[in-house]
């Protein structure tokens, strides 16, 4: 368990497109333009993953052993069978958990420090 | 726009899409090409829907600029990753092809000033320039042989832990793809104009 502790922090911090897709994947398996979709539905429209960073980050994830191919088709008769399906391993679920550990740290330092409640015009 | 009209506008972007695919390592296209043209198809589909052709043409302007990022990233990725499998005697082989030429070339500009007036000056300085042209090409043609080599054996790593050499190598790589192209476009019209003295 120590050692998968470590091969965690090894990791981090995570790039900003390794963790949205995590997230993005964190509640059932995408296909690449489903987690496309996601990402833009989870920021609101912030951010537009190209199919050049979506792939490029995917092909790096799957590397590092954070997620993998599903053989599994959620509806076979509407889907096109050429789709690659991704879902999370229990690696990348305990990166992401971890992650978002430092982030909500970060952000309480920041709420500690009285960041937030708008800037103050000078 | 007709339903005709709009299937032509996204075959155009697709088709343009795939073109654009070129600038991306071979491995990287087979293995994410096709899924990365669906991708772009399902995104055009959607935003032609939505935002009409303006949409279109701002998501071709952010894809073009994600397209050229990514995949300056995957060349480099790919190289790391074959000189990940080089002996320490091919790592160095590729650093001096990459470098030597490049070392010579600015060595012959500083120490030789009239050297650097006919290059820059005059294009029909053409012997000069073909013989630093050719240099630059075998240099290139060597350090891709033996990074093709390298792919094929799949040796030691010897340069993830030398940070010294793999830096050397990986700016002389990018400097020798860039240098080819960049030596043709500057000397393109003194190597067309040997040509035609040649043919007369």
């Amino acid at each position: 368990m120590a050692d998968t502790a470590s091969q965690v922090d090894k990791i981090l911090p995570l790039t900003p497109a390794v963790f949205h897709i995590l997230l993005a994947l964190t509640d059932k398996e995408r296909h690449g333009y489903g987690i496309m979709l996601e990402v833009e539905a989870m920021t609101k429209g912030r951010v537009e993953m190209g199919p050049g960073t979506l792939y490029g980050t995917i092909k790096r994830m799957l590397k590092a052993g954070l997620i993998e191919e599903s053989d599994e088709r959620p509806d076979p008769e509407l889907d096109d069978e050429r789709r690659r399906y991704y879902r999370l391993t229990g690696f990348g679920r305990r990166v992401l958990a971890a992650e978002a550990e430092r982030l909500s740290a970060l952000v309480d330092v920041a709420q500690s420090k009285r960041v937030f409640g708008g800037v103050e015009a000078t | 726009m007709r339903p005709s009209q709009t299937r032509w506008v996204l075959l155009l972007a697709e088709g343009a899409y795939r073109a654009l695919l070129l600038v991306y390592p071979a491995d990287h296209r087979w293995e994410y090409g096709p899924l990365m043209v669906q991708s772009f198809r399902d995104r055009c589909r959607d935003v032609r829907r939505q935002k009409g052709n303006w949409g279109l043409v701002r998501l071709w302007w952010r894809v073009l600029k994600d397209t050229l990022v990514t995949a300056v990233v995957e060349h480099l990725d790919e190289l790391e990753e074959r000189s990940r499998r080089m002996t320490k005697r091919q790592q160095t082989l590729v650093a001096v092809c990459a470098l030597g030429p490049l070392v010579l070339w600015i060595g012959l500009l500083i120490i030789n000033p009239a050297f650097t007036s006919r290059v820059l000056i005059n294009p029909l300085g053409w012997p000069i320039v073909m013989a630093v042209f050719l240099l630059l090409s075998l240099g290139y043609i060597l350090q891709r042989g033996v990074l093709a080599h390298s792919s094929q054996t799949g040796l030691t790593h010897l340069l993830v832990r030398r940070p010294a050499l793999r830096a050397a190598f990986l700016v002389g790589t990018i400097v020798l793809l860039v240098l080819p192209a960049v030596a043709l476009i500057i000397f393109g019209p003194a190597i067309v104009t040997l040509l035609t003295m040649m043919g007369q």
